[in-house]
């Protein structure tokens, strides 16, 4: 078992964002979680990835409790978040976010490695290497996303919406890369909005409906 | 001829200064968003140890001094952005609340200079003496010293944030504090590195610029108010920026203190930064966003 | 009751104690930190207004301070115009000078606004010492400004019961207008909305610029009424009004109170000033001490002293939270069969 959570509770401020879910990720699956806006997709991936503190329920990953744990301590165990606003260093270029993706020691180690498979999966951000981030275009950008979340040695990547903002063909591309990263062995937990797009991509479902997991979406 | 070359140097030089003291107060806020209000006491604090360390209770070389002081001056910046600045990250009104700490902050080293150092002015003595001619020019060796000094710590920062990892990360939280998070950078350890490097710098100007101001209590609010005026001109957390406005305006108070007279130097900056908020408020390089 | 009616019968009922207390209290120090703090009171809620409720980031508190001081002190030292019509106007004055304050800063980013209102606070001592020719006095400031007279009644400085109404009643219309006028008015629900969302504010038609403008004018307006106040409870104004100690003064006030927490600001107002009075041995070590509590203040009570009753609440309510386990539906994630890893 990859990632196991237990009654996950999460609150901004007041607000009660998660009551309460609970999913379990088995190693090497590609899972989805499907909601429509607003009920708490990204908040759930946020929480993995240390970036939402948890008011209550328990997170373990490779049976290690990783509640409270930041996000910086998170990377270092290969639990890597793509957010759908892509956090991307636009005042530097494509390369120095790569780089950047693999600030940590244990990820520096395997820079070179990482950055001839991002590159041989995404052609596109070689021809780009000098570029300003900032100057991509949303696909190109969404692909530096992915490529800066798999030079950090990712072994779980927490994918938020990468479809936003794209066109559908584009779209479509980008979910054919994320099953090829999922082939080579990373867990992957993909958020979007709706079944359709990953309805034949993914392994298992989970919806989220007002902050629960909500329904058997598919089967 | 020769006294157009000779303010050109005098505001070289100066430039230089402003741009490292002024480079601290920016890149703090480029990684932390924190205004800090205590950075001109930070500059004279720094100052009264140098002559501490030179005269008033060592007699050390100015050189030596100012090697003795970066390491100490670095642990100050850290320990104040750990003790005064991070306990007031969490808050809704986090803004608000960390200009007036820095504020007070400011009065607190203020004061205590007050009490420690009396009010009575003091001063620095220059690194080298004498002067050095250029041809038919000659300016002091301190002001060349400077210069040269100068030049190099904003080359030697430029270098180490452009090429370092650490500096990549400096910048990286700069530039998108979440992102920087998302890729391993501990944004803590980036907030107290750059309030460590920005009372290095802090240090570094005051060495550089006691010889000529004299050292007071209150004596550090004059630079604060031109790094402010040097960081809004060049765009709020940029420190390509920072480079350019701080020569522009160093040569500009030459000019004005050779044709007019020195007390016409803060009037002057005042309208510079009058005219920069109404044209030009995003400064030269500056971008919005936070 | 509503909040808003107990704090309004609340204001009513301290301002009426106050006036009863005055001829109980006959000693004339006394009298005199107690006009002094209605004096601060008055500054320190336009502040308020500005910094707390506004979320504009005012530095130039003390500076306009200053200007209603010596506007109102050279009115009637130069044209020798009554005091009781040179208090109004430099009042005017006052919200003049913060209308030029704000013009060019207000529309731009919170930080610009900080640097550049302290600029003018740092730079405005200056301008009153070369000043000598305009009749501020140069370094040594207005001496000799004259009581303010009401008919045959003369408020000199020794007039301390006088002093005390007039002083009291002065912080009472102030406090009314600031808080209970503004901040509860239509222009005060505007600021909130707008300190709290622009993009909200927005939604309902507010102007943000125009909105901060009005106040920032206003509140210097007040701000330069208890100036005027000052210069002429005191006699002199110099530019040492500027220097550190009332510039801590104002912001321990403010901090200790909690921005945009009436009636914290007022509170704040009367506790620093009667501190400020008894740390009067400390000599110099008094101003170190302000400014460490400052920072101490910030960081411990980011709310000022309302966190004191605050904190015990919510760690009451912290432990009552439900987490409520009974909702939680019972989980059916799918598996996708014909796609297993």
């Amino acid at each position: 078992m990859s990632l196991e959570i237990r009654d996950l509770h999460v609150f901004y401020g007041d607000f009660h964002v998660l009551h309460g879910v609970s999913l379990t990720v088995e190693e090497g699956q590609l899972a989805g979680v499907i909601g429509a806006n607003g009920h708490g997709k990204s908040t759930l991936l946020k929480a993995i990835c240390g970036l939402v503190p948890v008011r209550a329920g328990s997170m373990t990953y490779r049976g290690e409790r990783i509640n409270g744990l930041s996000a910086p301590d998170l990377v270092a165990r290969g639990i890597v978040y793509v957010a759908e606003v892509r956090h991307l260093f636009a005042q530097m270029t494509v390369r120095e976010n790569l780089m950047l993706g693999a600030y940590l020691p244990r990820a520096r180690k395997a820079a070179a490695r990482n950055l001839d498979q991002v590159y041989s999966l995404y052609p596109r951000l070689k021809e780009r290497e000098r570029q300003l981030a900032g100057t991509l275009s949303g696909g190109e950008a969404q692909m530096l996303a992915l490529g800066r979340g798999l030079m950090s040695e990712a072994a779980f990547m927490a994918i938020d919406e990468p479809s936003l903002g794209l066109a559908p063909g584009l779209t479509a591309t980008m979910l054919d890369t994320i099953q090829a990263i999922n082939a080579r062995g990373i867990t992957i937990l993909l958020v979007e909005q709706s079944l359709a797009l990953i309805a034949d991509r993914v392994h298992a479902v989970h919806e989220i409906e007002e902050g629960r997991i909500a329904a058997l979406a598919h089967a | 001829m020769q006294q157009v070359l000779e303010i050109l140097v005098s505001g070289l030089s100066q430039g230089a200064v402003y741009c490292v003291f002024a480079l601290g107060l920016s890149l703090v806020y480029g990684t932390s968003r924190i205004l800090n209000f205590a950075h001109g006491s930070m500059y004279m604090t720094a100052a009264y140890l140098a002559w501490l360390l030179t005269a008033g209770w060592l007699t050390l070389p100015v050189g030596v001094a100012l090697l003795v002081l970066v390491p100490v001056l670095f642990l100050f910046g850290v320990g104040v952005e750990r003790l005064v600045i991070r306990p007031l990250r969490p808050h809704a009104n986090w803004k608000t609340a960390t200009m007036m700490a820095t504020l007070g902050f400011a009065f607190v080293l203020d004061n205590l200079n007050l009490v420690l150092f009396g009010p009575t002015s003091i001063t620095l003595a220059p690194l080298v003496e004498g002067t050095l001619a250029l041809g038919p020019v000659v300016i002091s060796r301190q002001s060349a010293v400077t210069l040269v000094l100068a030049v190099l710590v904003v080359a030697a920062l430029q270098v180490f944030l452009t090429h370092s990892a650490f500096g990549r990360a400096m910048r990286a939280v700069s530039q998108d504090m979440t992102g920087a998070e998302m890729v391993g950078i501990r944004v803590g350890r980036v907030y107290a590195a750059s309030f460590g490097i920005s009372a290095v710098l802090a240090g570094v100007a005051a060495v550089l610029l006691s010889p000529v101001y004299l050292i007071s209590p209150l004596g550090g609010w004059a630079p604060f108010l031109k790094a402010f005026v040097i960081v809004v001109f060049g765009g709020l957390g940029s420190t390509q920026g920072v480079l350019y406005a701080a020569f522009i305006l160093g040569l500009v108070e030459a000019v004005v203190v050779a044709e007019l007279s020195a007390s016409w130097t803060m009037p002057i900056w005042f309208l510079v930064l009058l005219t920069v908020l109404m044209v030009r408020p995003r400064g030269l390089l500056g971008s919005w966003g936070d | 009751m509503t909040g808003e009616t107990t704090a309004r019968l609340g204001f009513l009922a301290a301002v009426t104690a106050f006036a009863i207390a005055a001829p109980l209290i006959g000693d004339s120090y006394i009298l005199h930190v107690m006009v002094l703090c209605f004096i601060w009171v008055i500054v320190v809620s336009a502040w308020d207004l500005v910094m707390g409720y506004a979320g504009i980031f005012n530095f130039a508190q003390l500076a306009i301070f200053a200007v209603g001081g010596y506007a109102s002190g050279m009115l009637a030292i130069g044209t020798g115009m009554p005091p009781v019509l040179a208090v109004p106007l430099a009042a005017v004055i006052a919200g003049a000078f913060g209308l030029l304050i704000a013009l060019p800063c207000l529309r731009l980013r919170g930080e610009y606004v900080a640097l550049f209102t302290f600029a003018v606070h740092l730079a405005l001592p200056t301008l009153l010492e070369k000043g000598r020719a305009w009749g501020t006095g140069g370094a040594s400031g207005l001496v000799g400004v004259p009581p303010i007279r009401i008919g045959d009644l003369a408020f000199t400085t020794s007039n301390k019961i006088g002093w005390y109404y007039l002083a009291l009643a002065a912080a009472a219309i102030s406090v009314w207008l600031i808080y209970f006028v503004v901040v509860q008015g239509r222009w005060g629900r505007a600021f909130v909305a707008l300190r709290d969302s622009e993009a909200f504010a927005r939604s309902l038609g507010i102007d943000e610029y125009r909105t901060k403008l009005k106040l920032f004018t206003l509140s210097a307006a007040v701000t330069g009424f208890g100036g005027a106040l000052y210069a002429h409870y005191v006699g002199v104004m110099t530019p040492r009004v500027l220097g550190n100690e009332f510039f801590l003064m104002v912001m321990v006030m403010l901090s200790i109170g909690g921005l945009g927490r009436f009636p914290g600001a007022i509170f704040g107002a009367f506790l620093v000033t009667v501190g400020n009075e008894l740390l009067r041995e400390a000599g110099q070590y008094r101003l170190l001490f302000l400014g460490a509590i400052v920072v101490l203040v910030v960081i411990l009570l980011p709310n000022g002293v309302s966190d004191l009753l605050t904190r015990r609440k919510k760690a009451a309510a912290a432990k009552n939270i439900e987490i409520g386990k009974a909702d939680v539906p019972t989980i059916r994630s799918g598996v996708n069969p014909s796609c297993s890893p």
